[in-house]
This record gives structure tokens, sequence and C-alpha cells, in this order.
């Protein structure tokens, strides 16, 4: 499949510390990849970056055959990245429905005296929004709570709830910070079907994780970083056998504890 | 917009209406036009610190240039009161825009100086009596390299415009064709109207893309920038609308008292807004109007502690904002929700 | 054209004012630093140290004490009384709390004493036995009561906590001092001292010596004492430093009560100069954080040098330009600072962009 998005030779530097160092890679269209490494290792500088929320000391991002490196976040998601947060940042003070709402800000254009006096256009946008929204919704299967406060929900259907936001972007691609992150067995299964779901509808999922299992099932592909550098990338049972991968995560030891440690397939 | 606020605007329309046949003492009258006038300043403040979270503590600022167009404009220079108000709408947007660009790119505390500085800089310009003016633009055609005399000359006529510390009389009261605004009554039912007017569109503007945008900007600014809001333009135009609101508010002031003083729009009055928006709720525009209420009608009732109404207006505050800094409407919302859930089980 | 005579007059009356900004600048780091939070009741401490040591003054002046006494013990207990004042403000209405503390309490009790005076017109003795009774039975309705509101204030309502606070201790002051100013008689007599062809007033030496040896001590006490290190720690990672064993809150407190102590100490020096009265703690905290700020959010040091500097060119500009604007004049470096340098003079950028709200 084409490329939709790659980022080439990135660096960042945090005054002296190398967050990440010449990264590059492409992710392929309607794909599902992950990006995986011990904590610290930069992945979410990468999405940041990505996103538009650091500009990189150097390299370039380029979206669809556009570079977009140096674009400042809200033209990012208007391009159509959208992006969830490792440490959630829903909106306070707002229902589960406005929460999503917000999100089709871009699609529509009604200004301040258009909204004060109500005026065509802004109950035309208020109609669109409500609409769009609602079938986010329903996507996620959030109908149930849209009223509700949207911190006043438990954590696992926020992680659901900031997801259906991103996609009320009608993104092209979606990146997902570590959305399994506090989520139990059950939960990470749901959101397990609805990655699926979300590229069934022909969106491209870029996903930071650490939870093993859910991205080796899920994974088209995977890109290993480790202090800010990518050592691996491949396919998921590629990965589980790559040695510089096995060490990044466990630290170098005896060959054979490294063995053992690996898949009962690639023993062979 | 929503039943209940629909149900609450039609409710507060009927008292409005009833108020002045029910309460006919001048007095209390006047004490309720005061509190429209500030009640105007406080929605739009409300707009600015509940909604988008951006603390003001200048409002008096845009209130003194409204005031101060409409009284210049119409005593001085014999312009009609309507051309005042606008052209003092106009000169509060525009500063509203020049100051408003730098100053709302800080957060916090350094926004709340930022805004503390500018309302007192108006007021100053506004303290500053004519001796000041005319050193002030000498030392500067010096500076320049004019000769001090000519450019000290040419501001001549814009000396004495603001008054100085004693202010300036002989405002002219708000008048449409042959009819003039006179008794309290009919005030009541300007002011009171122009809030009412004011509430319907900011309460729009909040249910609308608009307001969804600036409440996601309080409630979580940089998630709001990911999900496409282009933050700077629209933290702008909120505090051009709030010095809109407070513009009308002054010239509403200046035609009311028909006489006016830098002594009203101090630090002090610009604090005053914020406690009264913070006292009725923040979180909700209905608590500008009963927190205004309840601040202007509170020092009134304090009057017979008279050397420690500071005092008391202080404590009362501090008690609010430690114990209840939901303030009144929010605390009621709680109360409410609360009976809500508890009914149903 | 104006003479350097004239300019270095100008200058040095900046000096004067401009040591109070100073002060209240380095108390306005000190409680950041620690804190993170604005106090802006940081002028009403400077107003205190003044109309507190004059009343003192005045009173033992009555007594019979000559003025090489009554100064420096009015001094003692002016600096003394309103750092009292600035640790009980902390206790009370700044730190997160879960219940009412003694302090509250104890705040309840004079305030009902109070209204049993005012508004119940009860003599003395009845107030203080109507307080007790109030207060105790408000202790036993809440004792168990959690404040969910103080547990972990917001920046907004701290910002209008000390707000209040700033109006209540400028309403206990006019009701307790009066609306007039008060003034006091310099220290060391009025003698001009004449340098270089300006004059410069014995106070005004003085105000250098003790502004000098205030910093000169607080320095030492950031640089080479436990406590001070451990106040450092607390403001550059407070949940570390209670790793380490620091008591944060005991931290906080004691930047309180620094701050309290070198604005009251300024309020007092400067007084004889200046006069000073209930109202001046607003304008005096603006400008102060100005100070602040222009020497870099954080940095004591560059607080009390930015001070100066902001005294100096108001003092030069209300001789030079005019003395109606002369408020103004640290406003726009204010706003300038704020808006193309936060991190001041002598901050750095970094921890600009760090100190997030």
């Amino acid at each position: 499949m084409a490329t939709i998005l790659s980022v080439e030779g990135v660096f960042v530097n945090f005054g002296g510390v190398m967050a990440v160092a010449n990264m590059s890679g492409d992710v392929a269209e309607q794909s599902i990849t992950s990006i995986i490494g011990p904590n610290g290792a930069g992945k979410t500088t990468l999405i940041n970056v990505i996103a538009g929320a650091i500009i990189p000391t150097d390299g370039r991002v380029i979206f669809k055959g556009q570079d977009i490196t140096n674009l400042p976040p809200h033209r990012v998601a208007e391009s159509g990245i959208a992006r969830t947060y490792q440490n959630l940042r829903l909106f306070k003070h707002m229902t589960t429905f406005e929460n999503v709402m917000v999100a089709r800000h871009i699609k529509t254009r009604s200004g301040f005296f258009s909204c004060a006096l109500k005026l065509p256009l802004s109950r035309k946008d208020e109609k669109a929004i409500r609409e769009k929204a609602w079938e986010c919704l329903e996507f996620a299967g959030l109908t149930q709570w849209a009223n509700m406060d949207a911190l006043s929900m438990p954590f696992g259907r926020q992680r659901i709830l900031e997801i259906a936001r991103a996609l009320a972007l009608e993104p092209a691609v979606v990146l997902l910070d570590e959305p399994a992150g506090g989520l139990n067995p059950q939960e990470t299964e749901t959101l397990a079907e609805l990655i699926h779901k979300i590229r069934s509808r022909g969106i491209t999922v870029l996903l930071i994780e650490h939870d093993m299992s859910l991205v080796m099932n899920i994974s088209d592909r995977i890109m290993v970083l480790n202090y800010g550098r990518k050592i691996a990338e491949g396919p998921p049972a590629e990965i589980q056998r790559n040695h510089d991968v096995i060490e990044a995560y466990l630290g170098k030891s005896t060959s054979g504890a490294a063995q053992q440690t690996s898949r009962p397939e690639a023993a062979g | 917009m929503g039943r209940g606020n629909l149900v609450a605007l039609i409710v507060f329309g009927i008292i409005i209406l009833v108020f002045p046949l029910v309460f006919t003492n001048p007095y209390y009258l006047r004490v309720m036009n005061f509190a429209g006038i500030f009640a105007i300043i406080c929605i739009g403040l409300s707009l600015l610190l509940g909604y988008a979270g951006q603390i003001s503590i200048g409002q008096a600022g845009f209130f003194a240039i409204g005031a101060y167009t409409s009284g210049i404009l119409t005593a001085k220079f014999g312009f009609n009161v309507w051309s005042g108000i606008f052209i003092g709408i106009g000169i509060n947007c525009v500063v509203a825009v020049i100051v408003g660009i730098p100053t709302l790119k800080l957060r916090g505390h350094y926004l709340a100086m930022a805004t503390l500085g500018i309302g007192e800089i108006i007021h100053i310009v506004a303290l500053a009596d004519m001796e000041d003016f005319t050193k002030l633009w000498r030392s500067l055609g010096e500076a320049l390299g004019y000769s001090p005399s000519a450019l000290a000359a040419a501001v001549q006529p814009y000396a004495g415009l603001t008054g100085g510390p004693s202010g300036f009389p002989g405002i002219p009261t708000l008048s449409l064709g042959p009819w003039e605004a006179t008794t309290p009554e009919q005030w009541f039912y300007i002011t009171w109207g122009v809030v009412f007017v004011f509430l319907v569109l900011a309460l729009n503007l909040i249910h609308s893309r608009i307001g969804r945008a600036l409440r996601a900007i309080h409630g979580n600014e940089e998630a709001a920038r990911a999900m496409g809001v282009n933050t700077p333009p629209l933290k702008v135009g909120v505090f051009v609308v709030s010095a809109a609101m407070a513009s009308v508010a002054g010239s509403l002031y200046a035609h009311y008292v028909k006489f006016i003083s830098p002594e009203s729009f101090s630090i002090n009055e610009s604090i005053h807004f914020v406690v009264m928006v913070a006292v009725g709720g923040m979180m909700n525009v209905w608590g500008a109007v009963v927190g205004t209420i309840i601040m202007t009608i509170l020092p009134e009732s304090l009057r017979f502690f008279h050397d420690y109404d500071i005092l008391m207006y202080g404590l009362v505050l501090l008690l609010i904002m430690m114990f209840m800094p939901e303030g009144v409407v929010g605390l009621a919302q709680r109360l409410y929700a609360s009976t809500k859930s508890n009914r149903s089980g | 054209m104006v003479s350097f005579a004239e300019i270095l007059q100008y200058v040095f009356s900046g000096i004067t004012i401009g040591s109070i900004y100073a002060m209240v600048g380095l108390g306005f780091t000190m409680i950041y630093n620690s804190t993170s939070i604005i106090n802006f009741a940081q002028g009403e401490f400077v107003m205190l140290g003044g109309l507190i040591g004059v009343s003192v003054v005045i009173f033992l002046k009555k007594s019979g004490f000559g003025p090489e006494i009554a100064i420096p013990l009015a001094f003692l207990v002016a600096v003394g009384a309103t750092v009292l004042v600035g640790m009980l403000m902390e206790k009370i209405a700044i730190e997160p709390t879960d219940r009412l503390t003694v302090f509250h309490y104890g705040a309840l009790a004079v305030v009902f004493y109070g209204l049993a005076r005012v508004a119940g017109d009860f003599s003395q003795v009845v107030s203080v036995i109507i307080a007790a009774a109030l207060t105790a039975g408000a202790y036993l309705l809440l004792r168990n009561r959690s404040i969910r509101s103080m547990r972990n204030p917001s920046v907004l309502q701290l910002i209008i906590i000390t707000i209040a606070l700033s109006i209540l201790l400028r309403g206990i002051a006019m009701f307790v001092f009066g609306k007039d100013p008060y003034f006091m008689s310099h220290f060391l007599g009025e003698k001009p001292v004449l340098i270089f062809g300006a004059t410069m007033l014995p106070q005004t030496v003085l105000i250098l010596v003790v502004i000098g040896i205030v910093v000169a001590l607080v320095g030492l006490f950031f640089g080479l004492t436990l406590t001070g290190k451990a106040m450092q720690a607390c403001s550059f990672n407070r949940s570390i430093a209670t790793l380490m064993g620091i008591n944060d809150r005991w931290m906080i407190l004691l930047s309180f009560a620094l701050s309290a102590l070198v604005g009251a100490v300024a309020g007092y020096v400067v007084t004889p100069i200046t006069l000073m009265d209930y109202d001046r703690g607003p304008l005096l905290a603006l400008k102060g954080f100005g100070a602040a700020v222009l020497g870099g959010l954080g940095n004591g040091y560059g607080a009390v040098a930015a001070g100066f500097i902001l005294g100096i060119l108001e003092g030069l500009g209300t001789g030079l330009i005019s003395s109606g604007y002369k408020d103004a004049i640290s406003l726009i470096i204010l706003l300038a600072v704020l808006f193309y340098r936060p991190s001041g003079l002598f901050g750095s950028a970094e921890a600009a962009k760090f100190k997030e709200f």
C-alpha cells in the first residue's frame, strides 16, 4: 500500500538531551502500525513532532506528500491527522457529547456574530456538528453517556471517548498514544475491536503501546525505538525474534537467557 | 440553548418587567440600576473568565474608555448620544485587539497582572490633569527634537479633556429624538433591558461552536489545539466581546450619572467585577448576574457597618472563595444535581 | 538642558521608592518559588510594617522612651507582627487542607467577637463569651466535615483568595489606623548629605544600608543554612523534596514569613520619607510584581536589582517628564517585560518556559 505518512531524519534535542535521533520511517495507508520501546525511548516525542506540538531540531514530516513539519497543531488537525494523549486530555467541565463536538470546529465557519445572534449559518453548523458528533459516539458505543460530564466517567470509557473525539475530526491518520494504559483485559479487547473498526473505515492507525499482546495481535508493522533511535522495524513475528529488541527491553544478558525469552517457534 | 436557560430567561424577563412596579422606592431602583450596569460588564467578564478561562482584572479600563468617550463626545463636542456609544464600542474594540494580542499569549498570574497593569494605565491617563498632560507632551517634544512649546500648543485643546482627578460634569442623559431618560424606572428598564439582551447573546454564544471552542480552551488548551481549534484569535475575540460590553456599560453609566471621575475606574473597580463574577459563580453566565446583584446590594446593606465595609467585603469574598469557589449559582447547581440523583435513587 | 546634579537628584529620589519595589519583588519571588502562587497581598506587608511601626513608636515615645530605644523596638514589633500576620494568612487561606484547623477556629472566634461587638453592640466580656460559645458550636458541627474546596485550590481560586486577603487586611488597617496617612520622623535627622552636587537624605542612606543587610542575610540564609537549601529544593521540585524528608508545608509557611519580613522592613524604613496609609498596598504590589518579573521571576537578587532599576526610572520619569504619569512608567515596563521577555533581565528562558500555570 502507498505511504501516507513518513518521517525523514527527525532529530529532537531538548537542551542537550537527544530525545529522538535520526528517526525515519514510513506508515502505509490504512495500516495499523505500532511504535514500541522502553520508557523514555522517545515515542511520545515522536508523536508530538508528527502532531505539530513540537518542532523538530532537524528532519521532516511528510503527510500525503506535503511537508507538515512546521505546521501548528490546529493546522495539522485540519489537514487530517488526529491524536489522543497518553495521560488523557479531555475537556474539563464539558459533557461527553460536547467533547466530541469540539472536534467538529474546523469543519464549520460561523463566527462570533453569527453564533451570538443565532443566524442561519450558525444554526446550520450546529445541526451538522451534532449529527456528525453523534455518529462518532455511536461508532464508539458511547451514546448512553452522551450527557455525562466527561471526567466523571470511568477511566476506560474516558479513553474510548478521547478516541471518539479524535475520529470526529474525520482524519486520515489517527495517532493513539498508549490507549491501553490502565485498561483491564476486557477493556483492552474492546479497544482492539475499536481499532480494527477504525481501520476498516479506511483510517490509518499509528499506535504507541506497551501492551505487547495487543501490539503483536493487531499490528501490521512494528517500529521499535530505544534512546530515541529506531532499532528495528518489521512485522510482529520478526520483531519478537529480534535480539536487539529483546536486549533493549530486558537488558544485556547471557545468550542463554535471551534465547529463553524468545517464542518457541523462533528457536527452530 | 437548553430548556433550563429558556425558562430562566422567561422568568428573568418577567421579573424585570414587574420589578419597578412592585419596588417603587427610588433608592432601591437606583441601587438596582447600578447593579444592572455592572451586570453588563460582568456578563462579558464571565464569558472571558468562566468560559474561556482567561483571567482579566482590568475590565475597569474598558469601562472607563466607554464612559469617557461617551462623556467627552457628548458633553464637550456635542455629539449625538448614540454616536458616542458606538464610537466608544469601536475604540474599545480596537484597544482590545491591540492589547489583547500580546496579552492573551500569557497565562495564569502573568495574564492577571498584565490586565491589571493595562487597566491601571488607562486609569492613570484618565486621572492625569492638564499640567501633567502638557508637561508630558513638552518632554516628548523635546526628546523628539521639536520646540517644546510648539508640541504643547498643538495638544493644548486636548489637555483638559478627561478633566483630571475631579472628572467632569455636564454629560447629557440618554435620549432618542425628543424622548429623554429621566426617571429611575426608565433607567431600570434601559439597564436591565440591555442586561437581558446581552444575556441572550451570551447564552447563544455559549451553546454554539464558538462557545464550545472557548470552553475547550479553558478545559484543556493543548488538546483544543490538537482538535483543530485555533486558539489565539478566539481568545482575542472573546476579549473584544467583553470589552465591547464593558464599553456599553460605561456609556450608560456616563449618561446615567451625568458626571464621571477617575475614582470609578480604578484597580478596585476591576477587582470588584472579578469578585462579582466569582461570588455568583464563574462557570455560569447567570452567576455573573446573581453575583453582581449580591455584591451591589451587600455593601449597601452593610452601610451600617460603615467603618468595616471594606473589611466585611474582604471577609465575605475570602469565605466564598475558600468554601464555595463554585459560587452561589454553582452551589445551587450542585445541590440541585444531588437532589435529582437522590430522588432517582 | 538638565544638569547632572539634577539627574542625580531624581535618581536618589528613585532609590527610596525603588527599595520598596525591591523588597516587594523579593517577597513575591520567595513565595512564588516555593508555591507558584503570586501573593496579591504582598503590598499589604509593606503597609503593615509602616503603620504598625508608626503606632508603636508613638506609643513608646508617649510612654517616655527616647528615640534610640523607641525606633529599634518599634521596628522589631512591627516586623514581628507582620510576620505573624503573614504566617496566619498562609495557615488560614493558602495551605491546602481537608479540615478546619485551629487557626480557622481562632479566626472564626475573632470574627464572632467582632460581630458581637459591632452588630450586637455587646460589651467586651459578653462578646468574648458569645464568641467562645459560637466557636465551640461551630467546632462541634464542623469537626468531621471535610472541606473539598480547599483540598486542592486552583490557580484562579488562589489568586482571588490572595486578592480577598489583600482587601481584608486593608479593611482591618482602615478600621484600626483610619484613612489618614501616618508619618514618622526621620531616624537620623533631616540634614541632607551632599553627594556629587545632589542631596541625599540620611534616611535614604539608612534605607540602603538596611536593605543591603536584609538582602545579604536572605542570601546567606538560602546559600548557607540547611533550611534555606531545603526551601530551594522545594522550589525546584516539591514532590521530590518531600521524598527527601523536607516538610514542604513548613517551607511554604517559612516563605510567607520571610516575604512578610522583607516587606515590613521596607515599609518601616521608608515611612519617614513616603508616609504610609492603609491603601498603599495594591499599587505597590503591582509594581513590585513588575520588579519580580523584570528581574526574572524566581531570581531573588534579580528582583532586588530590578526593583531599584524601576524606582530609579520612575524617579527620572517624574523629574524629567511629569509626575502624574509616573505610575504608568513601571506599569509599561511590566507589560513590556511580560510581552517581550518574560524571563526578565536575569532569569533563564528555560525556567520561564517550565513555570506553567
